[in-house]
């Protein structure tokens, strides 16, 4: 079993661009639906159902990520979904006063509310570049130790203490040591 | 099988290392259970890489393999350092079941060794053989069942992925090692099967081998505490 180098990361190919765009025309559906499926008076809660909607499509975009060796366009539409999603809710929840759906108190608790999950998610999004970061920061040694010839652990300093015996190279041939008594 | 002497990368006349049946100069293929006997130069199983080479990363392989299920995780906030660890302790865990082989084909070629000597009637070596071979089983048996740096939840000392990286290439010397002691042991056989056995040869082969494995044994000992940094010395 010899190893093979890592898989490197392939551009997207045209499947994965079809892909993408007839996910985007479901979502584009599937928004125009909710918003239509309220009568006019109601539009409001369509909004709210479409950022809600949205954030759940940046999720399984960002899920989606595992399905591809290079993932742009995945990544891609889980921060325009994201980035919508949140702009929408933002909006929608913080006018509704405006327009005379909520009430202020109702207002004020669904905006804390919508601004503690963006917190949460940034949050958790911070976890995660840090930690991609720091597994980019381990393949500078990693490579060094590649280019390296491999050691041997007889070299190392623990092998080589003073209470272990020195190895001795094997007898030539033809030249055997003297006999013990 | 039929044999190939003609072969360059045949093996000399040795053990399988597979089930130690001895097998005749050149053969390609055992007799007994039709493993391959050919072997890459400088390592005694051909999966490692040679003396001198740079080292083959099994850690990429296992990286590079990872299923859906694996990379999801990865996309896990705090999930991925625990993926990482396990796969970086199954890259390791791999390895020193390479070594390991490396060891017991060492074993294999001296247990053979000890039947022929004694129809050679090369009896005083024999006392000394006994603890050898106890001590490569023991040691075979350490390198297979290694601590690979788990720590709790909350552990005193935390084993991070890059401890664990340093610990893969700690443990990546071993098979290093164990090509130097399975090339130390292998004139054994010819110097048993010689015409006239030469009883202080095989000693000096013997004294070498105890020497490198008490060395071998020491910096495997040592493993966890070298790479975690708090090792008194």
């Amino acid at each position: 079993m010899a190893t093979a180098p890592m898989a490197r990361p392939q551009p997207a190919g045209w499947g994965a661009w079809v892909l993408a765009v007839l996910f985007l025309v479901i979502a584009a559906l599937v928004f125009a639906g909710l918003y239509l499926a309220f009568p006019q008076t109601n539009h409001w809660y369509g909004l709210l159902g479409i950022g809600i909607v949205a954030l759940f499509f940046a999720l399984g975009s960002y899920l989606a990520e595992a399905a591809s060796r290079e993932p742009t366009i995945q990544r891609s539409l889980a921060w325009g979904f994201f980035g919508m999603g949140f702009a929408v809710l933002l909006f929608t929840v913080g006018l509704g006063t405006m327009y005379g759906v909520t009430t202020l108190v109702g207002t004020l608790i669904g905006l804390i509310i919508v601004v503690v999950a963006l917190f949460v998610s940034v949050g958790l999004m911070m976890w995660r570049i840090r930690s991609v970061a720091r597994t980019r920061a381990r393949e500078a040694p990693r490579d060094a130790w590649r280019r390296e010839p491999s050691p041997s652990a007889l070299t190392y300093a623990t092998a080589t203490s003073p209470s272990v015996p020195e190895v001795t190279p094997p007898p030539a041939a033809g030249n055997p040591p003297p006999r013990s008594p | 099988m039929a044999a190939n002497p003609a072969s360059p990368a045949a093996a000399p006349a040795s053990v399988c290392p597979k089930c130690g049946t001895p097998a005749p100069a050149g053969a390609r293929f055992c007799n007994a259970c039709g493993s391959s006997l050919v072997v890459q130069q400088g390592s005694s199983t051909g999966t490692l890489a040679p003396a001198g080479a740079p080292p083959l990363d099994i850690r990429q392989k296992v990286e590079g393999d990872r299923g859906f299920l694996k990379r999801i995780q990865l996309l896990v906030p705090g999930f991925r350092g625990y993926r990482e660890g396990e796969d970086l302790r199954a890259a390791d865990s791999i390895l020193r079941r390479e070594v390991a082989d490396k060891v017991k084909n060492a074993r294999l070629t001296i247990e053979n060794a000890r039947s022929a000597m004694a129809n050679a009637g090369l009896f005083a070596p024999l006392t000394d053989l006994a603890p050898l071979v106890a001590d490569l089983l023991r040691i075979e048996g350490s390198i297979r069942a290694a601590e690979q740096g788990y720590t709790g939840f909350s552990p005193a000392v935390r084993v991070a992925p890059e401890q664990l990286d340093r610990l893969y290439e700690y443990d990546y010397g071993f098979a290093q090692a164990a090509d130097q002691l399975n090339q130390a042991v292998a004139p054994l056989p010819g110097l048993i099967a010689a015409a006239t056995p030469d009883p202080n040869g095989v000693a000096g082969v013997l004294t070498n081998a105890r020497s490198m494995l008490s060395r071998l044994d020491v910096a495997f000992k040592a493993r966890l505490q070298v790479v975690e940094g708090i090792r008194v010395s």
